[in-house]
């Protein structure tokens, strides 16, 4: 459990961290991305008992993937608490997804894309449907 | 005809996701939680289709596009694929080297008008470079996959624009085609 909330947080942190490091420190989408993954790949890599090693092997892949939630742009996400939805989301997916096309390169991401996709549905069907009046009223 | 195509496009591309999704429901198991997320997935994915269906891009490819797209994402999972297997570096280091590297080849010449897209092609090419060798049978895999995963990109370029993961996305499709060719036709 407290394993699952760490991880959780993690891709939170590393999505909102590389939306900051792609756009307003103006490194673009793949540098912001691979330049954090790298960092925290290399660190548990050199000292890989910091941690036990679920954590030490699962928190770089976690954060790589949600690292590819924070490289999206700002016209589908405009705001960090959407990037953070999304990662949340990102996030459960990877947990529930251990043994599915395990091995398979792209496969974080086509997680990732995924959730942006899910939390850019219901912010449209929001918008289209105009769900919100009523909570202003 | 370019309608046709933008939307066999975009069918590809959602069929290969709710592919995904099925596998990981199939994985998660029928508790009634799993079925209530996977549900919620599902309808997300389907109101975002909506909407790029509703858009009408230009859909023009040119050849020159898919063979600069797939030259470098080969060259980007080739490098990949050879940091894991030579160097023995994890997967997320060795595609997170190679895409720190390919991020900087914009500022090499600032008078290549295409070096802009370098990055994206070299990153998408990082993804297909890490699969697992358990998977990927050799360089030939890598470089098939690699080169599926250029045309992917140049046939949904203009799809799903601004959404992250969709390099990973493109690299899964690519690897999963490639496997399949691999196991029935090669």
């Amino acid at each position: 459990m407290m394993n699952s909330i760490l991880l959780v947080s993690i891709a939170i942190f590393g999505a909102v961290f590389t939306s900051i490091l792609s756009i307003e420190l103006k490194q673009g989408a793949v540098r912001a991305s691979a330049l954090g993954s790298l960092g925290v790949a290399l660190y548990f890599h050199f000292f890989p008992l910091v941690s036990s090693s679920y954590l030490t092997q699962n928190i770089p892949l976690i954060y790589f993937g949600s690292s590819f939630v924070g490289m999206v742009s700002p016209i589908i996400h405009p705001n960090r608490a959407q990037i953070a939805i999304s990662a949340f989301i990102y996030s459960i997916i990877y947990l529930n997804t251990e043994g599915v096309f395990m091995k398979y390169g792209g496969r974080l991401g086509a997680s990732a894309f995924i959730a942006i996709s899910f939390t850019y549905g219901f912010q449209i069907a929001l918008k289209r449907f105009k769900l919100f009046q009523y909570f202003k009223k | 005809m370019k309608r046709i195509f933008h939307f066999s496009s975009l069918a590809l591309f959602s069929v290969l996701n709710f592919y995904f999704l099925l596998g990981v429901f199939l994985r998660s198991g029928t508790e009634p939680i799993n079925i209530f997320l996977l549900s919620l997935l599902c309808i997300g994915m389907v109101l975002s289709l909506r909407f790029q269906l509703s858009l009408m891009y230009d859909n023009q490819v040119f050849f020159f596009e898919i063979v600069r797209a797939v030259l470098f994402v080969s060259i980007g999972a080739v490098l990949t694929f050879y940091l894991m297997i030579f160097l023995h570096l994890s997967a997320v280091i060795s595609s997170s080297l190679i895409g720190v590297g390919a991020s900087f080849l914009p500022s090499l010449n600032r008078k290549w008008g295409y070096a802009t897209q370098l990055p994206p092609l070299m990153y998408c090419g990082t993804f297909v470079g890490m699969t697992s060798p358990a998977i990927a049978s050799g360089l030939t895999f890598i470089i098939c996959a690699g080169s599926i995963a250029g045309v992917l990109f140049v046939v949904s370029r203009n799809m799903f624009n601004g959404f992250g993961g969709k390099l990973g996305a493109v690299a899964l499709w690519a690897v999963i085609i490639t496997s399949f060719l691999f196991l029935f036709v090669l």
